[in-house]
């Protein structure tokens, strides 16, 4: 995150529109880029599909859903280790133990592979999907998973640009190759969409991987597991972490199970009404995780490192306290601005869902759905953010407490409107969301107001010395993105 | 009666005058158990220790001042009563023995106490106090630091006494009184040095602590002394000037004794005639080490010798304290001529040498109440000492005292006065008899080894009658 913050701030000066420009794009890239990449090249690829008059709507579901899945469940996986391996490794940057990075890269790695193998191995067993696609699927699995892997290593690199590339060149390849074979294929199946998809996947994994070489030119496979000892440590940030995603897709599981569910090829369980709602919804936050680098990181970050600077090398407690005001303020306005933009967007998205339903002719249900979903996406890209904000202030506890409420409303309240049926769809979500988002922001407003006491008790806490204060700048360079 | 006798960094870990007079005070009262609560900066073995422990100890415990680094457990369930009381304390205002309690047995762990909102609060009502804009975390650390090892202190288990009797103000003189308040026993305080005066001394001639904060660290110990004071029910120290140092930092003075060092019956002797004799003989008892100020007594010497005395002077003490000190003065004694006039003679049997002598010297920039001048006084040696600790008291009798000088004070770091003084002496032999005599008498009457522990005995004996007895 820090290093986000100091090269947007050193792009700002230069007054270019272009240049401004220039850092809008790349902090979108570093922050869902790949999420941005991978839905453009997915939907890219569907609209390639419906060109194709002989492939069928089942066959352009199936490859639909295959990618979606593979998405969802190598995020989850991935959602067990991320946090905790993030801090870990934030913390060897900043004990300037670099060269200790790469054995946790190939640690993670291994039990990454080893979980999305097993995971998979269910998924074949059940499925009565034909060899090939299966195991082009089984390939697409588990380059996903490894490219999260990857991608968390880089981040906290600060490797921004090689991810981006990798993404945009991969992405490139998938839609390339699903050309070429619409062009040269007489009669293209699911198979062949799901294949060229999977080679443009790896060419990103094979473009991360030699970036991950050029990171960490050290490399030696000693104490893999060490990080390990990061789970008892903060076995908090693992919790946050797996409820988030999880609080994330749990409506989508629940729902599966309910009004309009179908089975695609008797493997995949979708709600096309639901599942579709979702997918546009989460599009329409996308400002937010743009403008939150931009907004949140530039300007608040520099009073942000003002306070636990002043905390740390030895301000007065005046300065501390003014610092802490100023910090406290700065905050409060952007969280407002960008609460503000946010809504103007999600707004026009929910005035305009009638009128776009019809427009790309999908049911009128969708469209229903939609205004619930993209109310709950506003809400969850609050929560994203409160989350993180918390992060930074090392109010773990605080983030725990939203993320456990994140998972279990969103839970609790889809199962108790289930019943009710497809015109209820989302409302769980739209009302758990937004209890969940109020709950956050009491929590930053309380904790901002005692911020001061918590650094000093927490300190306390851990037993840490006072470079801890320093090191919290460092936290975190890589985000949770769906 | 079992008596918790608590000392702070010596017996029976450390030699010298508070860990001696412990060891004899209960090797004089066999019938009495003792049990040793012995605060340590660092863990101690039993092979540390430099006294064998007489067979009335019942046993040691260790309190360790070192911070344990427990986890964090529980939150402060104090009320508004209660967070009063500590904060006072805290804040240096005012001696507090329900504080002390609250900080003992009402705080869950010192790593939750540190960590609370009321110790936030108070730090920083205090750096509002006491700051003018320095550094806030340093403050925040040096109070933590400041607190660790009273709680350390008082988290540990104490022992079940009938009577605590501490040999020093600061943190055993903290756990005394914590021990009366919850307890409800009688606590006697004894004084050997000025425990706060000590320490500020070190706050301010040492350089890891930061200038501004040096004022409260002071500030601290001598809150401590107060808290002590507060609390005991007998402040006992060995001479008049250091009781007036007690007063002046906050001890009642209806509460302040003075129980003086004494010495041993068999060491009081008779005295030998030494009028007539060729070579005058001068002996000092003491460790070559600077705040005995040897270096005055060597240029006393060449005085003498310039105006052609004859005499010897024997410095007895060992010489491997200070070594780079000790080489020192033979240097000065060898550079100034002085090789047949004065001689180091090193550790020896004190008592053996003491009766080939005509006077006695001291010239210390700093003393208690040294044992050395009662021993010279009761071979009845005349004595010319500076004007330090009790040596004046000594010497020439307190107010009522009816035996008249046993020598004479003069100034400290004051070659002449000491030469000019011994000079007297060599004059005027029947005077210097004389000063002999009345010496040993007033150590006869006065500082009389017995009657030390019979004072002891008697409070006691008494304050365990007016707190209910043995119960232990």
């Amino acid at each position: 995150m820090a290093g986000i913050g100091f090269k947007l701030q050193k792009l700002f000066q230069e007054d270019y529109y272009s240049s401004r420009l220039k850092a809008y794009t790349f902090s979108g890239l570093v922050t869902s880029g790949p999420w941005l990449i991978v839905i453009l090249v997915v939907g890219t690829i569907q609209w390639l599909a419906f060109q194709m008059p002989t492939l069928s709507l089942a066959e352009r579901t199936l490859f639909m859903i295959s990618v979606s899945y593979a998405f969802i469940f190598s995020q989850i996986l991935f959602s067990f280790q991320q946090l905790v391996v993030t801090r870990y490794v934030a913390d060897l940057f900043y004990e300037k133990k670099a060269h200790e990075i790469f054995p946790v890269f190939t640690g993670m790695l291994k039990v990454t592979i080893l979980a999305a193998a097993l995971l998979y191995s269910i998924f074949w067993l059940l499925s009565p999907l034909d060899f090939l696609y299966k195991l082009t699927l089984f390939v697409l699995f588990m380059t996903i998973n490894v490219i999260w892997v990857m991608f968390l290593f880089l981040s906290a690199a600060k490797y921004y640009q090689a991810v981006a590339y990798s993404f945009l060149l991969g992405g490139l390849i998938s839609v390339g190759s699903v050309y070429a074979i619409s062009r040269l294929m007489t009669d293209p199946s699911s198979l062949e969409l799901l294949l060229g998809f999977t080679v443009g996947m790896i060419v990103t994994l094979f473009g991360l991987f030699f970036a991950m070489l050029r990171t960490f030119p050290l490399r030696y496979a000693v104490k893999e597991f060490s990080y390990f000892k990061y789970f008892d440590r903060y076995p908090d940030l693992f919790a946050i972490g797996v409820l988030y995603v999880l609080g994330i897709w749990v409506t989508n599981f629940i729902i599966w199970f309910g009004e309009g569910r179908v089975i695609i090829a008797d493997s995949f369980l979708f709600n096309p009404y639901y599942d579709t709602a979702i997918f546009w919804s989460y599009l329409t936050i996308i400002p937010t995780q743009l403008l939150f680098v931009v907004a949140v990181e530039t300007r608040f970050y520099e009073r942000y490192r003002t306070f636990y600077g002043l905390i740390n090398y030895g301000g007065a407690l005046h300065q501390i306290e003014k610092a802490k005001q100023t910090m406290t303020s700065v905050l409060k306005n952007e969280l407002i601005r960008l609460a503000r933009s946010q809504g103007v967007v999600t707004l026009f998205a929910i005035l305009m869902a009638g009128a776009f339903v019809g427009w790309i002719g999908v049911p009128d249900e969708i469209g229903q759905i939609f205004r619930m979903t993209t109310l709950a996406a506003f809400a969850n890209a609050m929560i994203l953010i409160l989350t993180l904000l918390l992060l930074y202030f090392e109010d773990r506890r605080g983030a725990l407490f939203v993320n456990l409420s994140f998972f279990t409303l969103n839970a609790l309240f889809t199962l108790l409107l289930l019943p009710r049926g497809i015109d209820w769809y989302g409302v769980g979500f739209a009302v758990s969301t937004t209890i969940t988002f109020f709950l956050a922001g009491l929590r930053l407003i309380y904790y901002m107001g005692k911020v001061d006491y918590y650094v000093f008790a927490a300190s306390n806490r851990r037993k840490l010395g006072t470079e801890r204060f320093s090191q919290m700048g460092t936290l975190l360079n890589r985000r949770f993105s769906r | 009666m079992k008596i918790g006798l608590v000392l702070e960094g010596s017996y029976p870990y450390v030699s010298g005058g508070v860990s001696s007079w412990t060891q004899t005070l209960i090797e004089a009262m066999p019938e009495v158990s003792f049990e040793i609560i012995s605060i340590q900066p660092t863990e101690k073995r039993p092979e540390d220790m430099k006294y064998a422990l007489p067979a009335n100890v019942s046993g040691i415990t260790h309190l360790y001042l070192n911070d344990m680094g427990e986890r964090a457990r529980g939150r402060l369930k104090w009320g508004a009563d209660d967070e009063q009381n500590v904060s006072d304390w805290l804040m240096l205002r005012s001696p507090n023995r329900q504080a002390l309690r609250l900080l003992g047995k009402e705080v869950p762990s010192s790593e939750a106490f540190f960590a609370s909102e009321f110790f936030w609060s108070n730090v920083k009502a205090a750096y509002a106090e006491e700051m003018n804009g320095g550094s806030f975390i340093d403050y925040f650390w040096m109070w933590q630091s400041m607190y660790t090892p009273i709680l350390r202190v008082l988290h540990q288990p104490l022992p079940k006494v009938d009577l605590v009797h501490s040999v020093s103000t600061g943190y055993a003189g903290v756990v005394a009184s914590y021990m009366k308040e919850t307890q409800g026993i009688p606590f006697i305080l004894t004084e050997h040095g000025i425990y706060s005066r000590e320490r500020e001394e070190e706050i301010l001639q040492s350089y890891w602590i930061p200038a501004p904060y040096k004022p409260r660290w002071v500030r601290f110990f001598h809150h401590l002394s107060r808290e002590a004071y507060n609390a005991a029910d007998e402040i006992i120290t060995l001479f008049e000037r250091n009781r007036e140092y007690q007063e002046w930092i906050g001890a009642p003075s209806e509460k302040t004794k003075i129980i003086a060092n004494g010495i041993a019956d068999r060491q009081i002797q008779a005295t030998v005639d030494r009028t007539e004799h060729d070579i005058f003989q001068i002996g000092a008892i003491v460790r070559l080490v600077p705040i005995k100020d040897l270096k005055t007594m060597i240029y006393a010497a060449k005085i003498l010798q310039e105006r052609h005395r004859l005499f010897k002077l024997t410095i007895m003490g060992p010489l491997d304290e200070d070594e780079e000190y000790a080489e020192e003065c033979r240097l000065l004694i060898e550079q100034s001529g002085l090789s047949d006039y004065v001689e180091l003679v090193g550790k020896v049997d004190v008592q053996t040498y003491l009766p080939t002598f005509d006077l006695l010297l001291l010239t210390s920039i700093s003393e208690g109440q040294p044992l050395a001048i009662l021993e010279g006084m009761a071979a009845g040696i005349p004595w010319v000492a500076t004007d330090v600790g009790a040596c004046s008291e000594i010497l020439y009798g307190r107010a009522d005292d009816p035996f008249g000088p046993a020598g004479f004070i003069v100034p400290p770091v004051h070659p002449e006065a000491v030469a000019d003084k011994v000079e007297w002496m060599m004059d005027y032999p029947q005077e210097r008899m004389r000063f002999g005599k009345n010496g040993r008498e007033r150590v006869r009457q006065y500082y009389r080894l017995q009657q030390v522990v019979d004072r002891y005995k008697a409070i006691y004996e008494a304050r365990r009658e007016q707190y209910g007895g043995h119960r232990v």
